[in-house]
């Protein structure tokens, strides 16, 4: 066996990178047995043992991976995608009774209308009109699907989350990318099928179980990844251990020979023999996880239009950037947050919170469409833009907007989606969805469609029923796919 | 010949569920579902083979063995079965002393003598309090955005693991869980029983306060049908059941048991006599503060006249009325306010006032200042509190049915009543409200734990049989309905479920019938033959191999190399997240890691849960998220466990201790060494293969050997396996 004396794990930085370089270069004997065993697991072991093998789709699907840019906190409709002139008139007077009793949050509904400060103007071919909070975005409007018209059924941040990832506004539901994982299983081998990548300034409100696998199999749950040296959890041994790559090799060996002898009187069992290869699968991890997240592969173009070299887009660039590269490598869901514990709820002042985001996210979604489409990877990817509610037109502490799930705007690009549409409205000023009206469960079926799979049809069998992502409805939003 | 199996009972379900279907009137149609009809006590059925049954149950097992010409697996060997018996009733490994005597027992009842030995153990009741623990969705936060820790959520499960260590009859087990406050009111500890019913998860800031607590009560109904009738009576709440006989009405004619309930979350477990002492020693500690204020009050009196008379300005309306009360008169309470206000008087500078004083004054002023600091030190410790459900009226509220079970769409309203299909023709629940509780939920619980109830038994007998075969007689625990699974033995099961009651509920005496079964003692071995006959193990040829759960797996890494403290009890423990989720643990006290070591490493019964922070390594085994009760685990196979075991520092903490361990215990010597390390973790000796395979590894790589050594046998299938 050749053996490579490589740097120990022990000391950090530098040679820990060096050693994924190398074991992502060349493979030893050692994993060239792994490999065969791999082989001879696969021949034996039927799908039932391995969750993520890939299935088919009940049909032809549009797109095979779906990103989710996800504007945490609820970003206001009436700043970005939907323009109102009957608001911006209203403006200072109180909402006309004809609108009838309003559920808020906090208690606005009798508060003055807000006008917006921002000018909507007309871009592309197909004239969307869009905020100058996004100037970039801008330019990609053909592309784009604008659907005005969306609803939901909790004016509650965590019932909200929770209601746009799993359907349901009930925590422990399964989310979106885990019954995406379910129906599909993963193309990659070596990354998970369904990756989260949360904003590094903190949680999201009603945390993990928005991306969580509630009554499915765990193996669906969706897995956060980090930029840098760590990206997932226990990719290395810890910090201080003695262990080398060489010995960690050599003990993966001695522990490939004892499970082989344990498994002569038990040659029947399939899970053992799956538990055999899941060893394989996470040797190849330690090196195919860091790969993955090292943008300092990217070459310094593809660096500056993500807008690396820019502190106020850095972080979420970085990100939308590793989401492409994830999609490039299999991985079938990836879920983006922008926006930390306040996030977009712009309860305060809605200009300067929505200033900020905006600033930090237009470029990088840009870039991203921009990046996928030269790539020839748009047509078969769904990006998907949007948070968990909209904002109230009415004003709260003079400048801020309270929760509004009533009406609502979500842009989806991509595979299968009809570029330069605007589909529904909400009603003149901003307060309801009217006309087409669009449910969070619509939307879930529209995106299990273009991904092949009938959303009445994708069911799991749970306490006494067959549970489904879009419960007991969900229609396909027709007008917006290609 | 190649036959499947094929069990009547299963082709008259499915034609019952299809009965089901038809619209209208189906509770008439379908009254004999097996599992509707009160259990009789089958005679264990006669057998070919009379030297294979150990006990009633091969009877069973073996009938249906017989009858399908299939031979049962012979008998594990005895390391093997030491090895599972301990996991299956402690959740923790044998250590080679105890895997010695029981070789060594030569005499007979050998085996019998271990099982006692298990059921008498403290670690019994922790093993089985996970599993009732998984069903109970039990964790100790509130779930939704801000996950607020449930303090006292431990007493509930503490007082699980006690009332299954003491063998509480599974009767009052289930009773008090229903309606401890009701059945024992002059019991505290009974009522921490019904924090049962407080573990469902919980968005506490909800606009509309009421509908929140409809969404528990709404709960609270759901996870009692699956937990005690084996029933998805949840379905019902929109509309009734698509498959079973429940209506909409069965639904919130059960949620009104439980309506009057109030939901304390700070209800002291103390008993009167007890709680009287606490307020005795509080009011005596209070005077005596008062007393020590007043003295310094008095005393500097004449210097604050000097310097500032009056009352210090601006003061609140209560303290201003504690200043006009006087002096003798003022409560304990009021004389703080005086002695704060006047503390805190922003006219007299402290300098000033010393000198004002004078020496013997500060003096004095020193000393009962000192004495003051050491009271307020020595407040008696606040009582122990404990989440419950509780009753303070006889009288209850209406409780309405909700249209399709939207809040606030209220119905026609709804009095108590069992589920139409499980009751008799008019039998109405006989509710006798005490005191100070309408008596609703004992009443529930009565009708729950007669003994010919249909499903109680049934449903709990099932549980425990899964415990030990890897698979419930009914492989669906918590749906005995048209929908679940039929029962591959349904003369066991019932045979079973009689037997429970008969010996006095207790789970003990199950336990023990189950596991000194043949059946339960039979090995895992493969057999072509049967296979091919019973590819599922439906007829239960041979024993499960079962993988086990994340918390096991834990236990049995910490017991392998001497970290466990097996210290039973008390408030959660927090053992060291991945160093990537530092950031996370360190926010806000969402993780505050046990400052002690050995609190961290502690059983995995103890450590905390956080709904929105499972501990990742019981998440990547498949730990349920308890938010719904869970009957059975999921097991899957997947890369984040090997990275677990191989990457993580408990399992290279585990691995250096044990390491030093077997230096320390096997003395010098190779061979030796090798054999104790595969004692601490394998429960058994090496074979000759791997007595050569453990020499070439540990032949070369130096001292680092020894742990890559000890890391490799945690990562072993067979350490993850019972056989």
């Amino acid at each position: 066996m050749r053996r490579r004396p490589g740097p120990g794990w022990s000391s950090a930085g530098e040679s820990r990178r060096g050693f994924f370089r190398e074991a992502g270069g060349g493979f030893g004997l050692l994993a060239l047995s792994w490999m065969l065993q791999q082989d001879r697991a696969r021949a034996s072991s039927d799908p039932e043992t391995d969750p993520l093998s890939p299935r088919p789709p009940h049909f032809e699907p549009k797109v095979d991976s779906v990103i989710f840019l996800f504007m945490h906190g609820g970003p206001s409709h009436l700043e970005t995608f939907d323009p109102k002139p009957d608001l911006q008139r209203l403006h200072g007077q109180p909402l006309p009774e004809s609108f009838g009793p309003v559920a808020t949050r906090r208690k606005v509904a009798h508060n003055p209308l807000l006008g917006t400060k921002r000018r909507f103007r007309p871009h592309g071919e197909s004239g969307i009109e869009v905020s100058d909070f996004f100037p970039h975005l801008s330019k990609c409007v053909d592309d784009l699907a604008v659907v005005r018209s969306c609803w939901a059924d909790s004016v509650n941040h965590p019932q909200a989350v929770y209601q746009m990832n799993t359907g349901s506004i009930l925590m422990g539901r399964p989310s979106l990318g885990s019954w995406v994982g379910y129906g599909l299983g993963s193309e990659s081998r070596d990354l998970p099928g369904f990756v989260v990548l949360p904003d590094p300034a903190g949680g999201i409100k009603g945390g993990p179980p928005a991306y969580g696998n509630g009554f499915l199999p765990a193996s669906y749950q969706g897995t956060v990844m980090r930029p840098g040296d760590d990206p997932l959890l226990n990719l290395r041994p810890p910090e201080g251990s003695m262990m080398s790559r060489a010995e960690q090799r050599r003990m993966l060996d001695l522990v490939g020979s004892l499970n082989a002898h344990h498994l002569e009187s038990r040659a029947d069992d399939g899970d053992l023999e799956a538990r055999i290869q899941s060893y394989e699968l996470a040797y190849r991890m330690q090196a195919a996880a860091p790969e993955a997240v090292d943008l300092d592969r990217e070459s310094a173009g593809t660096q500056r239009l993500y807008g690396l070299d820019d502190p106020a887009t850095r972080d979420f660039g970085s990100r939308c950037l590793l989401a492409r590269r994830l999609v490039e490598r299999g991985v079938r869901f990836v879920q983006l947050y922008s926006g930390g514990i306040v996030g977009w709820d712009a309860h305060n002042d809605v200009e300067s919170n929505h200033a900020d985001l905006c600033r930090k996210t237009d470029r990088p979604v840009a870039a991203l469409l921009t990046d996928l489409k030269r790539r020839g990877m748009l047509d078969r990817t769904l990006v998907i833009w949007g948070g968990e509610f909209g904002r109230m037109p009415m004003s709260e502490s003079g400048v801020g907007r309270d929760h509004n799930p009533h009406g609502f705007s979500y842009w989806l690009a991509g595979g299968g989606i009809k570029g330069g549409t605007v589909h529904g409205a909400t009603d003149p000023v901003g307060l309801r969805a009217e006309v087409d009206r669009v449910h969070v469960h619509d939307l879930h079926a529209t995106i299990l469609h273009l991904l092949g799979l009938d959303h009445t049809r994708l069911t799991f069998f749970h306490n006494g029923r067959e549970h489904r992502l879009t419960d007991v409805a969900g229609e396909i939003v027709a007008p917006i796919l290609a | 010949m190649r036959r499947r199996l094929r069990w009547a009972v299963a082709s008259i379900s499915i034609a019952a569920a299809s009965l089901a279907l038809e619209p209208g009137g189906f509770a008439a149609e379908q009254p004999d579902h097996w599992a509707f009809v009160p259990p009789t006590r089958p005679e264990p059925p006669g057998v070919v083979d009379r030297s294979w049954p150990r006990n009633p149950i091969d009877r069973f097992i073996l009938a249906g063995l017989e009858a399908f010409e299939v031979e049962p697996a012979p008998e594990a060997d005895r390391p093997t079965l030491l090895r599972r018996l301990s996991y299956d009733l402690t959740g923790l490994p044998p250590t080679p002393e105890q895997i010695d005597a029981f070789l060594d027992d030569e005499a007979p009842g050998a085996y019998d003598r271990l099982v006692d030995r298990l059921l008498d153990s403290p670690h019994y009741g922790e093993r089985m309090a996970q599993h009732w623990l998984d069903l109970a969705r039990y964790a100790d936060t509130d779930g939704f955005e801000f996950d607020h820790v449930r303090p006292d959520m431990w007493r509930y499960r503490d007082w699980v693991v006690n009332a299954l260590n003491d063998d509480l009859p599974y009767d009052r087990f289930l009773a008090l869980q229903m309606a401890g406050d009701e059945l024992e009111p002059g019991n505290p500890e009974a009522a921490v029983a019904t924090g049962f019913h407080r573990c469902y998860p919980d968005m506490v800031d909800m606009n509309d306060q009421r509908e929140r607590r409809q969404i528990a009560l709404d709960d609270i109904t759901e996870t009692t049908g699956l937990v005690f009738l084996g029933l998805t009576i949840g379905c019902a709440r929109c509309h009734d059941h698509k498959f079973d006989p429940i209506s909409q009405l069965d639904f919130y004619r059960l949620q009104s048991f439980f309506a009057p309930a109030r939901f304390d979350d700070e209800f002291v477990i103390a008993r009167p006599a007890r709680r009287e002492d606490h307020e005795e020693a509080v009011r005596a500690w209070r005077s005596e503060l008062a007393e020590v204020r007043s003295a310094l009050i008095r005393l500097e009196r004449p210097a604050r006249e000097a310097l500032a008379p009056g009352t210090p300005p601006d003061p609140d309306d209560e303290t201003a009325a504690a200043f006009e009360t006087d002096e003798a008169q003022r409560s304990p309470d009021q004389v703080r306010l005086v002695f704060e206000a006047l503390e805190s008087d922003r006219r007299i500078d402290e300098a000033r006032l010393g000198e004002e004083l004078g020496p013997g004054r500060v003096a004095e002023r020193d000393a009962l200042r000192g004495r003051l600091d050491r009271l307020e030190a020595a407040e008696p410790p606040p009582l122990p509190r404990a989440r419950v459900l509780s009753e303070s009226s006889a009288e209850a509220g209406p409780t309405y049915l909700l249209i399709r079970g939207q809040f606030g769409r209220e119905g026609p309203e709804v009095r108590p009543g069992f589920p139409g299909i499980l009751a008799d023709e008019g039998e109405d629940p006989r509710i006798s409200p005490g005191a100070s509780s309408t008596g609703r939920r004992s009443a529930l619980a009565s009708w729950l734990t007669e003994p010919d109830h249909p499903m109680t038994g049934r449903v709990m007998v099932n549980r425990l049989w899964q415990v030990h075969l890897g698979r419930g007689i009914v492989s669906t625990p918590s749906d005995f309905g048209t929908m679940g699974m039929p029962p591959s033995h349904p003369g066991l099961l019932d045979w079973l479920a009689s037997e429970l009651p008969a010996r006095g509920w207790s789970l003990k005496a199950m336990h023990r019938l189950i596991v000194t079964s043949a059946t339960y003692r039979m090995s895992t071995r493969f057999d072509a033959e049967a296979h091919a006959i019973d590819p599922e193990n439906e007829l239960f040829w041979r024993q499960e191999r079962r993988r086990l759960d994340g918390e096991a797996i834990r236990d049995a890494v910490l017991a392998a190399s001497g970290l466990l403290n097996p210290r039973l009890g008390g408030p959660p423990a927090f053992p060291e997240l991945p160093p990537e989720l530092d950031a996370i643990s360190r926010e806000g006290d969402l993780w505050p890691v046990s400052p002690r070591v050995e609190d961290r490493n502690r059983r995995s019964l103890y450590v905390f849960v956080r709904r929105n922070l499972r501990y990742p390594f019981f998440e990547a085994f498949d730990r349920p998220d308890t938010n719904a009760s869970c009957p059975r685990r999921a097991e899957t196979t997947i890369a984040p466990q090997a990275l677990a075991l191989l990457n993580d520092r408990l399992a290279h903490d585990a691995a250096s201790r044990l390491a030093d361990r077997i230096a320390r215990e096997a003395g010098p010597g190779l061979q030796p060494q090798v054999e104790r390390a595969f004692l601490r973790t394998l429960g058994r000796r090496p074979d000759p293969a791997e007595r050569r395979l453990a020499a070439e590894f540990l032949a070369e790589g130096g001292p680092e050997a020894w742990r890559a050594f000890c890391l490799g046998l945690l990562n072993l299938n067979e350490f993850v396996y019972l056989d």
